[in-house]
């Protein structure tokens, strides 16, 4: 079931009328009642993969008390055990193919053919994200910072609770799982904050994410065929799609988690007004960064062992990272580009500067050197989106030259606004949505005249769409 | 809870109707494409072109002649509606910057050639005519229709955001990009599209810029022609039974080496079904043929100089 979709619409009320009035009474009411509504939520995409949810849940549920064994040799095998049966899972649907053709192409460069099976199932829809749950899990177990959970329908509860099972945020244990093994009851401060954050991510999704997907493909996809300009604005136009997809889901799964009482971890906190790579990576799908840099960076070493190892752990994360998002050569480019950019400011220790506060914290506008920084950010994070976005390395690579090659060529296209420029009426408002609202973040005060325009707008678009409801992007992960 | 469900039932009510409104004062806003600017961007380097011919008028001549067929630097710059009014201004605007126009070929025909753009009956097209200011900087006159309407503008621009990419497809001589099927044709309306259209009142506001055209053609050594577009037999029975019969005939007999005048409105009798989108438009195999026999027809006139 997609958020942006009629049944989502009905679904939630139903659910949320159910859980308030009828199923109120104890914790394992409210339990059961999440639990069925989150396979019924999985179920309707794909009943076939429940199963594969299912077996992924008891499995580490199990492993959970395997590892919390005071015998470290048992409780590391288990521990490797379960990493085998997790990336096992992963390995086998999203990553198999990829392997088989790449080891396939290299025997062939070396005159040895080879025809490996291929497997031809879709990929589950939040393989990635449900199985590094349960990974969090029994590591936590495992470092002695959370204790197995008895109850399997509270740790069932924490896996597939449905606002953030098919794209995230992934969730700790020792955030969640109190909160899931305590009674919740209703507060209408937080609810009026998931409606609002339902709201905004819905607008995120069906106004600006879907309406520049249109623009995006037609560029991506003719880019030998279009001039500098339109290429460029293509490319920003991504940064924004993807940002309002993904944001905006996540913004809808911490607003339905509000309304069942609730809080799960933030996942963006306006990446775009990031002032250099490393604070982007502090805003930016933060529920995945810090999982890679508690469960992989730092068991590496971090960067307490000197810079040549902080180096390689920055590449390493950065690479697994770009693999984690799909199966293709696009995505580690991506991860190795961001690397790039990481070390200097490692290697200069300027990767802390801008931890705490969010840009022009206690003022209006950004001064010129803030603007110039975000600016500067930005176009980085746009180039490397080129290779996120691009089917294949090739593609990517060629998007850029044609932008170089075609604004030498014909610099006077740069006079002419493309039709594409119409993506900045959908670009703007999104950014002036964010920088109003990033010094409140958690309360997300929005005046009500806003509210209403917000909504209306998102109804209109929803409207127009209605019957080609558009996948969240990050669902593919 | 009773606060929170009542206050989400509030904005619930609220929004649903401030929706239905907006839709509602939308709903005849039609053309979310913006035809004369799309076209306009073909002219984005005009100072450099030499001896173009450009294709004006109104949707007869957008769905009737292909510019490529005609010669290798011809645009076909008419659209839906467009009329003498626009015909002019557009005319005005290349003359100033191309460096030189070698022909104009500008349709006459019965509706739109006549029609005042703001006037049009069709649902919100009269919007377009703000397309023509922005692209053409052409002045209308101001009423106080003209300041609904632009308020009316600026709800389809919001409107039109739903669908950016809307843009229907030419190529880069301005000509429609549709393959010749055969399928989706009726001609059927040839009553009703009469009816609907016409000679009206406005024929006086935007008649005399027929023979400014003239003028301008005149001045800078311009080859005018002036084609009747062809029709089906239906449609063509009911305007030669009104005032326009006689309208063309006084076009024909003022042409007098000023423009050559070509009337193809007979042009096509057979197929109608297939060659004809409906009553009065070409379909792209229409269009396909037509462009053809014209082009065949301008080759003789030049070789022999002679008046059709």
């Amino acid at each position: 079931m997609l958020f942006n979709s009629i049944e989502f619409l009905v679904f939630l009320p139903i659910v949320f009328l159910l859980y308030w009035f009828v199923f109120n009474k104890t914790l394992r009411w409210q339990n059961g009642l999440i639990l069925i509504a989150s396979y019924f939520f999985y179920g309707w995409w794909s009943y076939k993969f429940m199963g594969l949810l299912m077996l992924s849940t008891v499995l580490d549920f199990v492993y959970g008390f395997s590892v919390a064994s005071p015998n470290r040799k048992k409780a590391k095998l288990f521990l490797w055990l379960s990493i085998i049966n997790n990336l096992g899972i992963l390995g086998i649907f999203k990553y198999y193919n990829f392997f088989a053709t790449q080891f396939q192409d290299a025997f062939g460069l070396l005159g040895w053919q080879i025809s490996p099976t291929l497997l031809h199932v879709v990929l589950p829809v939040g393989i990635s994200f449900y199985t590094f749950h349960g990974m969090s899990y029994v590591f936590d177990i495992y470092r002695g910072k959370q204790k197995p959970v008895s109850n399997f329908i509270d740790y069932a509860v924490f896996v597939c609770f449905f606002p953030l099972l098919v794209a995230g945020p992934i969730e700790r244990a020792n955030h969640l799982l109190p909160q899931v093994q305590r009674q919740r009851f209703f507060d209408y401060r937080q609810a009026v904050q998931g409606c609002k954050l339902i709201l905004w991510g819905m607008f995120k999704k069906i106004v600006i994410a879907d309406s520049l997907a249109g623009v995006v493909d037609g560029t991506f996809g003719n880019y030998q065929h279009e001039n500098a300009i339109t290429l460029i604005i293509g490319a920003i136009a991504f940064s924004f799609q993807i940002y309002g997809d993904f944001s905006g889901y996540s913004d809808i799964a911490l607003g339905t988690a509000k309304l069942f009482g609730f809080e799960l971890l933030s996942n963006f906190k306006f990446p775009y007004f990031s002032r250099d790579i490393a604070e982007f990576w502090r805003r930016w799908h933060i529920s995945l960064s810090s999982w890679f840099r508690d469960y992989l960076y730092i068991p590496l070493g971090g960067s307490k062992e000197g810079k040549a190892k902080a180096v390689r752990n920055t590449f390493i994360i950065f690479l697994v990272s770009g693999f984690w998002h799909g199966a293709n050569w696009t995505f580690i480019a991506w991860g190795f580009i961001h690397a790039c950019s990481f070390v200097p400011l490692l290697l200069l220790s300027r990767n802390r500067t801008y931890v705490t506060d969010v840009v022009a914290q206690d003022r209006m506008l950004p001064n010129f050197k803030e603007l110039l920084q975000m600016i500067t950010t930005f176009t980085f994070v746009t180039i490397a989106w080129v290779f996120f976005r691009a089917n294949t390395i090739q593609i990517a690579f060629g998007y850029l030259k044609h932008i170089a090659v075609s604004a030498v060529n014909e610099p006077s296209q740069f006079m002419y606004m493309p039709d594409s420029i119409i993506s900045f009426a959908y670009i703007i408002p999104l950014v002036m949505g964010d920088w109003y609202l990033r010094r409140s973040e958690r309360e997300y005060r929005i005046p009500r005249l806003m509210i209403v325009v917000i909504a209306v707008a998102a109804l209109v678009f929803f409207l127009a769409n209605i019957g080609k409801q558009i996948n969240f992007i990050y669902f593919q992960f | 809870m009773k606060r929170f469900i009542l206050k989400v039932l509030g904005y619930l009510i609220v929004v649903v109707i401030a929706t239905v409104v907006f839709l509602h004062s939308t709903s005849d806003h039609y053309w979310d494409y913006h035809v004369p600017v799309v076209k306009k961007r073909l002219l984005h380097d005009i100072d450099k072109k030499e001896n173009i011919s450009i294709i004006l008028g109104s949707s007869e001549a957008m769905h009737g002649i292909n510019s490529k067929e005609i010669d290798s630097n011809c645009y076909n710059l008419a659209s839906v509606s467009q009329s003498y009014y626009e015909d002019y201004y557009i005319l005005k605007y290349i003359q100033s910057r191309a460096k030189k126009i070698k022909s104009v070929y500008l349709p006459l025909g019965y509706f739109s050639n006549h029609l005042f753009l703001f006037e049009t009956q069709t649902p919100g097209e009269a919007l377009r005519a703000f397309d023509y200011e922005k692209a053409y900087d052409i002045k209308y006159p101001l009423s106080v229709g003209y300041f609904v309407k632009k308020g009316k503008l600026y709800m389809r621009i919001a409107k039109s955001l739903l669908s950016p990419n809307s843009i229907s497809d030419f190529d880069d001589r301005g000509n429609l990009l549709r393959p010749c099927t055969g399928k989706d044709n009726d001609i059927s309306d040839a009553q009703a599209s009469f009816e609907r259209h016409g000679i009206n009142a406005n024929f006086k506001i935007v008649n005399p810029y027929f023979d400014s055209i003239v003028t301008i053609c005149k001045q800078y050594d311009i080859a005018l022609y002036v084609l009747v577009l062809p029709v089906t037999k239906s449609y063509r029975t009911l305007t030669d039974a009104s005032d326009f019969k006689a309208f063309k005939a006084k076009i024909k007999n003022n042409a007098d080496g000023k423009y050559t005048f070509l009337d193809y409105s007979d042009n096509i009798q057979d197929n109608e079904a297939v060659l004809f989108k409906d009553a009065d438009h070409l379909s792209p195999c229409g269009e396909e043929i037509f462009s053809k026999s014209l082009k065949q027809e301008l080759h003789m006139l030049s070789s022999s100089d002679s008046i059709h």
